[in-house]
């Protein structure tokens, strides 16, 4: 099932290929928390990397909220490990609502701040 | 070799597991996916379990999404589309992480609408803490005891019993349609029987009882509500 069609149109890069069919969302939950098989991960984070289907980011996204250990890839995913975590809504340029303190966003941002601070440790 | 998610479900093979999956109900779409992820199979056949559990919550997320999503809107009155979105995928994502703890004995929505509504409680704390209180969330009160006051408000119009008849077939063939155990909870609830009662003639906890009335509410008052 590839969601992408589904999407507000983007200007094509032809630097990226066409576009796989979106991972099923059981992968996509199983990528995130660290439980996919080396090649189905592989191949998620691949279909991540174009960064253009929300659809999965949003999955991944909300998964990541459930992450309990560490993820065991984080350059496979340099749009999330690598900036601050957004939420979900604030991608939505016309939406003007305000983001609430959320207590589950921030003690998710503080982890991945502990993850990312052990990463430096380690090397 | 033959493949036995449940007792009433048996298969031959893995290629005949995955062809019926279109065909199945979500509960038997969440006991095949349960079931998936207690296996371990032969190294040879990781593949098809993984490709089987995958495919079943799939069809788990097709035919859940948008009824979930009516259930946030009507039932608990969410009027935020963004949180309605977050809702439901966070819901799935607990039904994935829970799976064991589906028991095919409840129904399965009355199962998901309960996790819906904690979710939606849990967010309305987070953004309004110490705000949130009994009547929010659309929180239903019992809904055998608000059909049997309704029908008392009514009076006896030619209309109200034409309409109390129609709602009351409504409500029996929802009934029937619940997971007997369920069922069951339901008819001794309306004969009058108090719930430790009820949980010592089936031979379940006091807290399963009651727990497994009040799914079974939030199906009978989609039933009948629409």
């Amino acid at each position: 099932m590839n969601h992408s069609g589904n999407e507000s149109p983007t200007i094509a890069d032809p630097s990226v290929k066409e576009s796989e069919p979106c991972p099923r969302v059981a992968e996509l939950i199983d990528y995130v928390l660290g439980r996919a098989a080396p090649a189905d991960g592989r191949r998620v984070a691949a279909h991540l990397e174009t960064g253009n289907c929300s659809h999965c980011l949003r999955w991944v996204q909300q998964a990541a909220d459930f992450r309990t250990e560490p993820f065991v890839d984080p350059a496979a995913l340099p749009s999330f490990s690598k900036t601050p975590r957004k939420s979900v809504r604030s991608i939505s340029v016309s939406d003007p609502t305000p983001i609430p303190e959320n207590a589950k966003w921030q003690r998710q941002a503080f982890r991945d701040l502990e993850d990312r601070l052990r990463l430096l440790d380690e090397t | 070799m033959p493949l036995n998610p449940s007792k009433s479900l048996h298969f031959d093979s893995w290629k005949q597991l995955l062809r019926w999956l279109p065909e199945a109900t979500e509960s038997q779409l969440m006991t095949v996916f349960a079931w998936a992820g207690e296996q371990k199979p032969p190294p040879g056949d990781v593949g098809w379990l993984v490709n089987i559990r995958n495919e079943a919550f799939e069809r788990l997320v097709d035919c859940s999404q948008d009824r979930l999503k009516r259930f946030l809107r009507l039932r608990c009155q969410c009027r935020d589309e963004h949180l309605v979105e977050d809702l439901v995928q966070q819901v799935l994502i607990k039904l994935f992480l829970r799976a064991e703890q589906f028991d095919p004995r409840r129904s399965f929505w009355g199962w998901l609408y309960r996790i819906a509504r904690n979710e939606y409680i849990d967010a309305l704390r987070r953004t309004r803490p110490g705000d949130v209180g009994v009547g929010q969330a659309g929180q239903p009160v019992d809904f055998l005891e608000q059909i049997l006051e309704e029908k008392a408000r009514r009076g006896a119009t030619p209309v109200s019993i034409a309409l109390n008849q129609e709602r009351q077939q409504q409500l029996e063939r929802a009934i029937e349609s619940l997971p007997s155990l369920q069922q069951a909870i339901v008819r001794l609830k309306r004969e009058g029987m108090k719930g430790k009662e009820i949980a010592s003639r089936l031979g379940v906890s006091q807290a399963y009882v009651s727990q497994l009335y009040h799914e079974a509410g939030e199906i009978l008052c989609e039933a009948i509500e629409g």
